[in-house]
């Protein structure tokens, strides 16, 4: 069995199931990122704190469904449980910590969240559209047939003319390039 | 307190959470064991090293971990006030482990959760053992677990 640090993701998370220390490897290496798409979207330090306690704490109670279709990677899964929190928290207008309370999460006090806003969704579709948009035509192909159409990579390749082996790769790149562009971070960064 | 340090804080209550969250797997096998009730008595505050016996912390082995079972362990409080160094006169068989260096198994006195011991070598003859807080700190058991009423040992 590799390493915590060697192990990918998606290894990590099945080790998960019996260990909270290989789902905290998952945390330390992603949590940034998470952290700075919630900032970035809603501009205030306290509330994009407590929706990323949110997310984690929502990934741990689903980390047994997890499907690894990004080669390994738990990022686009993580942002799609981000996205979802953050859809949630304005829908209800409070932001959303079903999944912390029920997990025992507690936290140090981040001082008094903002109220989730409508502003905090503005562009967040666009965004994904765009960031699609904005990869290249052989790559977004690859992405909507292997996350949208669910298509396992022998499809895919059939589906595209190439080997399992380069539809893998053009769905790992295509993802990874996804994800650079979700998750710019927001100015000031981490302090 | 900086951003970093809110998010490694959020990171250490995660899984402090997810830890607990995993235990009642082995809530579950007591209760097949027979146990109806879990009882908290404030061990994790009360108890420290030194209040119990070598010899006590010695038996709380064997009830408090299946593993232990048939293996007459001897524990000696050590300089540092915390640790008690156990060693078993016989290896533990009730239990396949390939490998118990850092191997955690709880302690049980008077039939509650007392604390908890580290394997320290591949074979399992030799253990640190700590009470309350030491052993939570040694992050062997959770601070949830003390003083839990477990009138058997357990499995793994």
């Amino acid at each position: 069995m590799r390493s915590l640090s060697k192990a990918t993701d998606a290894e990590l998370l099945r080790r998960s199931a019996r260990s909270s220390e290989a789902f905290r490897a998952v945390y330390d290496r992603h949590v940034e990122r998470i952290y700075r798409f919630l900032a970035g979207r809603t501009k205030d330090r306290a509330a994009a704190l407590e929706l990323t306690a949110e997310t984690f704490s929502a990934a741990w109670l689903a980390r047994k469904r997890f499907e690894d279709r990004a080669g390994g990677s738990a990022v686009p899964w993580l942002l799609g449980i981000a996205r979802n929190v953050l859809a949630q928290s304005v829908r209800a207008r409070a932001v959303e910590r079903r999944a912390r309370e029920r997990l025992g999460v507690r936290l140090t006090e981040p001082g008094a969240a903002a109220s989730p806003q409508e502003a905090w969704l503005d562009g967040l579709d666009d965004e994904l559209t765009q960031a699609l948009g904005g990869l290249a035509e052989h790559e977004r192909r690859a992405i909507e047939l292997r996350v949208l159409s669910d298509l396992d990579y022998s499809a895919i390749a059939s589906e595209l003319g190439i080997s399992p082996g380069a539809a893998r790769v053009r769905v790992f790149r295509g993802l990874e390039r996804l994800r650079k562009q979700l998750t710019t971070e927001p100015s000031g960064g981490i302090r | 307190m900086t951003t970093e340090a809110d998010l490694r804080m959020l990171g250490d209550a995660l899984e402090r959470a997810a830890r607990r969250d995993l235990q009642p797997r082995r809530r579950v096998l007591l209760a097949t064991a027979g146990v109806a009730a879990l009882l908290a008595i404030g061990v994790g505050a009360a108890i420290a090293a030194g209040v119990f016996s070598n010899d006590q912390v010695a038996r709380a082995l064997p009830a408090g971990s299946v593993l232990f079972g048939g293996t007459h362990p001897t524990c000696a409080l050590q300089d540092d006030g915390v640790t008690y160094a156990c060693n078993l006169a016989a290896l533990p068989t009730k239990e396949y482990i390939p490998d118990h260096r850092g191997a955690k198994e709880p302690i049980t006195i008077d039939k509650h959760i007392a604390g908890g011991c580290i394997g320290l070598d591949r074979e399992g003859r030799r253990w640190n053992c700590y009470l309350g807080e030491e052993a939570v700190k040694h992050q062997i058991v959770d601070e949830g677990m003390l003083g839990q009423y477990s009138p058997v040992p357990t499995h793994g």
